[in-house]
């Protein structure tokens, strides 16, 4: 069954699903043989494994299917029921954990653009993670040579590569073309996708003309308003390895909704 | 993450017992989250990390025992106990790790 489990798992992650995995990690009356227990829930399909009882079995569903949406891993909290003592060995009222951890597919970091920047930035989003797909209309810029770390390396136009190219919640985009006019192409391919990020370089005076090039085609500024533009957290980056780590930095950022501050800056508000 | 599952189903496969530990819960501010993974075989090797060292000897430790006695078990390693200690200045925080021997049987 545990290795039914694992080949499942494994499953998921080379098709890209998303699934949750419960397993039980306390009980409040110590019992070895329900520790370890697993239930796999998968979208779409028939759950694998089991608890113990039909009725936590369900609960911890409901459980696992909230986990998804946040992808958090938590602790499920959960207190038997009478008609479950012979099922789990239980007294009524002992409290059971669950431990539910999500599988979902990894983070797509999609590179616009395949200049100085573009090169580090590919490097830092391998170490962090990420798949890391460049695109760039210049084959001599968007090469393997160029780019050895890349899952994929793509030389073609901006906006028809975009067209065709499946962007998920799980995808983030930086837009660092060569020049605002592919920058602006390429924004307009992805403004209204599910992108979990999409940032634009550019100094504040090109980034407002690309949003008010957009807001005349009648982009709805909330989509305008999504888009993180200048692109990067404030680090004083000069280089374009500084200005890379700026980028990735404030992805990694949004992906856990930190503050981006030093932390030494909270402690020094305490004083 | 999958690489851990693959090696748990290659080594299982093989009729292996190993002990794969994962964090569930960490308080404070510990190296590794929950859900991170680190897998012990049955000669005392690893493959991958839930802490860079912290508290990694005593989850080895209870691992090792998991193996043996077919037990599975929930691990609370406390970093920030003896601040004297190198690993305990670096980690801190607490985090629970459910130790677990996966067998075929």
């Amino acid at each position: 069954m545990m290795l039914d489990i694992i080949q499942n798992i494994i499953e998921v992650i080379d098709n890209k699903e998303t699934a949750a995995l419960a397993t039980i990690v306390n009980s409040s009356v110590s019992s070895p043989t329900i520790l370890g227990r697993k239930l796999l829930v998968r979208v779409g399909r028939d759950p694998i494994g089991s608890l113990g009882s039909e009725h936590l079995n369900r609960s911890v569903i409901d459980g696992c299917l909230a986990t998804m949406r946040s992808g958090k891993p938590t602790i499920l909290e959960y207190e038997t029921l009478d008609e479950e003592a012979p099922l789990l060995g239980l007294p009524q009222g002992t409290r059971v954990d669950v431990f539910v951890e999500v599988f979902r597919p990894v983070r797509t970091l999609v590179i616009l653009g395949a200049g100085h920047i573009a090169q580090p930035l590919c490097k830092m989003g391998k170490i962090l993670g990420f798949e890391v797909v460049v695109i760039d209309d210049r084959a001599e810029f968007a090469n393997v040579e160029r780019f050895p770390e890349a899952d994929r390396v793509i030389a073609a136009d901006f906006a028809e590569t975009l067209r065709s190219f499946p962007v998920i919640p799980n995808t983030y985009i930086v837009l660092i073309t060569r020049g605002h006019r592919h920058d602006e192409v390429s924004l307009r391919e992805v403004i209204a996708s599910p992108a979990a990020y999409i940032g634009m370089i550019g100094s504040r005076r090109r980034v407002a003309a690309v949003f008010h090039n957009l807001s005349e085609e009648g982009v709805p500024a909330e989509l305008i308003e999504k888009v993180y533009a200048p692109i990067g957290l404030d680090i004083g980056a000069e280089s374009p390895e500084e200005i890379a780590l700026s980028i990735i930095a404030e992805v990694v950022r949004v992906i856990h909704k930190g503050t981006g501050q030093s932390l030494s800056l909270a402690r020094k508000a305490q004083l | 993450m999958k690489e851990i599952f693959e090696e748990i189903a290659a080594h299982v496969g093989q009729g292996e017992t190993v002990a794969l530990a994962t964090v569930t819960r960490s308080l404070g501010s510990t190296p590794r989250k929950p859900g991170a993974k680190m897998l012990i075989f049955p000669d005392g090797k690893i493959s991958g990390s839930i802490g860079g060292g912290c508290g990694e000897a005593e989850v080895w430790a209870e691992a090792m025992e998991a193996i043996k006695t077919k037990q599975p078990r929930l691990v609370t390693v406390d970093l920030t106990q003896d601040i004297t200690s190198d690993s305990a200045m670096i980690c801190g925080g607490i985090m629970e790790v459910f130790v677990e021997p996966i067998g075929l049987a």
